[in-house]
């Protein structure tokens, strides 16, 4: 999929347009403020059969889980393959209100309510916020299994290398794109983030990054 | 929920009959002060106040903002203001003053739309802004009706004609209500969200608020601005009642009935014969109400 066009405040990105490989995990990578959040966000009014999910959601009145879900579900033509309200062990919330639920349990919520919508791309932004290990583990099993574009930003480098099957990265103001094993190398990710990083490879060949 | 609207239910009608039925100055209400004055003015509280509640809840969720009613953004004096240019300059639009602060609200709602509320995102900013807009429109009528003879905003001249505008009005109100369906249930999400599932959240929302100022534009004509009554109002039910807007737009109108019928009631009965007015001393009962939102401190959203 090539998006053209993109207008960014030109301090943070030169990028006019880019490509995502259809129907797979792009991971977007880079530094605070280098404008990934931006780039969501302008990605998500340019993209109209996008579900986007931005860093940080609230609900503005009483709504329940389950009425949320069902918002969006509404939006899907048809049905996720995945069962995603089961898959993120949201049943027992369903009665509750979402402004009652913890950081981590509305951070499901929301990304539910994102991937019931059944989008062909997705957009989500930092979407591992306030989860713990056993939910960050879920997710990583649960996008793979979805018939959908994929754009996430991460900032855990051995969980992006995980679940990326392309990867775009932010090196002061310049975007490059690849296979995870040609851009996440020590040298680029060390000029892009501006800190040692370390690519370590065990002898069962897994690639482990450490500052 | 529905133990708390019948609660309001059953004081309503303790309230509708005291009212009906008070002897005031040791006589008994004579048939014609029944019908006429008595009866006219206890629809007419009841409707008001709960259009008053109910048109705070929908500007509240609408603009996704706890903090505001028709009287925060301006809407009533703008109404109170178009009311006082018509008597000035066109007296015999009087005894239509219902419709025609129905019509004001509607005028000065679009003129916010185009304005203030798409400047003014930030909810504080809102609520300054509304401020402003409210004092420099109250300023204006002040300057315009002075040495002109206006007598006080009060329940006390409601007329049989101001009664019937008003359940016409309410009912336009009922039917945009049931046009727009549960679609309330929208503005409970970010914009983004509404706009990703498809929703086109700028008609939706002038649906709601226009329904919303048709309510609170016909009863200001007559009671006159209440400011902070029908955000307390809505608010209290809020905390008290966890359910979407939509759930609670019934119960906030039946609080609302009560607070404005039993204002009404303390305004022509407390200080006999004299009229307080009604809008003072619903300001006065509702101010108590305060003190349930501050218990609720942080929850309170």
């Amino acid at each position: 999929m090539l998006i053209k066009n993109i207008t960014l405040p030109r301090d943070l990105l030169t990028l006019s347009e880019a490509s995502l490989p259809d129907q797979q995990i792009t991971v977007l990578l880079g530094p605070n403020g280098s404008g990934k959040s931006t780039l969501l966000a302008q990605l998500a009014t340019q993209i109209p059969d996008c579900a986007y999910l931005p860093q940080h959601n609230q609900s503005y009145d009483a709504l329940t889980v389950g009425d949320l879900l069902a918002l969006g579900q509404q939006r899907a033509e048809t049905p996720v393959a995945v069962d995603v309200v089961a898959e993120l062990e949201l049943t027992s919330l369903l009665t509750q209100d979402v402004s009652q639920l913890s950081g981590g349990q509305q951070q499901r919520v929301w990304l539910a309510f994102i991937l019931l919508q059944n989008a062909p791309v997705i957009l989500l932004d930092e979407p591992l916020n306030a989860l713990d290990l056993r939910y960050q583990k879920r997710v990583l099993d649960l996008l793979p299994q979805l018939s959908a574009t994929i754009l996430v930003v991460v900032h855990d480098l051995n969980y992006a290398y995980q679940i990326a099957e392309w990867v775009w990265l932010f090196t002061a103001g310049e975007i490059t794109t690849g296979q995870p094993a040609t851009i996440m190398t020590a040298s680029t990710l060390t000029a892009a983030f501006a800190t040692p990083v370390v690519v370590d490879q065990t002898v069962s060949g897994e690639v482990i990054f450490r500052i | 929920m529905k133990r708390l609207s019948w609660w309001l239910v059953a004081v309503l009608v303790a309230i509708s009959g005291i009212t009906l039925a008070l002897p005031l100055g040791h006589t008994w209400p004579t048939p014609q002060i029944f019908w006429e004055l008595r009866v006219p003015r206890l629809i007419f509280a009841i409707l008001g106040g709960a259009m008053l509640a109910a048109s705070a809840v929908i500007f509240q969720t609408t603009l996704r903002n706890r903090y505001v009613d028709g009287g925060m953004l301006g809407l009533a004096s703008g109404v109170e203001l178009g009311n006082a240019v018509l008597a000035v300059f066109f007296a015999p639009a009087t005894p239509w003053r219902v419709l025609t602060g129905a019509v004001w609200a509607v005028v000065w709602l679009l003129i916010l739309r185009a304005s203030m509320l798409r400047i003014l995102r930030q909810p504080l900013q809102l609520l300054l802004g509304g401020l402003g807009v409210a004092m420099v429109l109250n300023a204006i009528m002040t300057l315009l009706t002075s040495n002109q003879g206006f007598v006080g905003k009060s329940l006390a001249n409601v007329t049989v004609q101001d009664t019937w505008l008003l359940a016409i009005v309410g009912i336009v109100g009922i039917i945009i209500w049931q046009i727009a369906g549960t679609t309330l249930t929208y503005f409970a999400l970010p914009k983004l969200h509404v706009v990703q599932l498809g929703i086109d959240e700028t008609r939706l929302s002038l649906l709601w608020q226009l329904g919303a100022a048709l309510l609170i534009g016909a009863v200001t004509a007559v009671l006159g601005t209440t400011f902070f009554v029908g955000l307390i109002i809505a608010q209290v039910i809020a905390q008290v009642v966890v359910k979407p807007a939509q759930n609670r737009l019934v119960v906030t109108g039946l609080l609302g009935a009560v607070m404005l019928s039993t204002s009404d009631l303390l305004a022509h009965s407390v200080h006999y014969p004299v009229e307080l007015p009604t809008g003072a001393v619903l300001m006065l009962l509702t101010a108590p109400l305060l003190l349930i939102l501050w218990k609720g401190g942080p929850h309170v959203n």
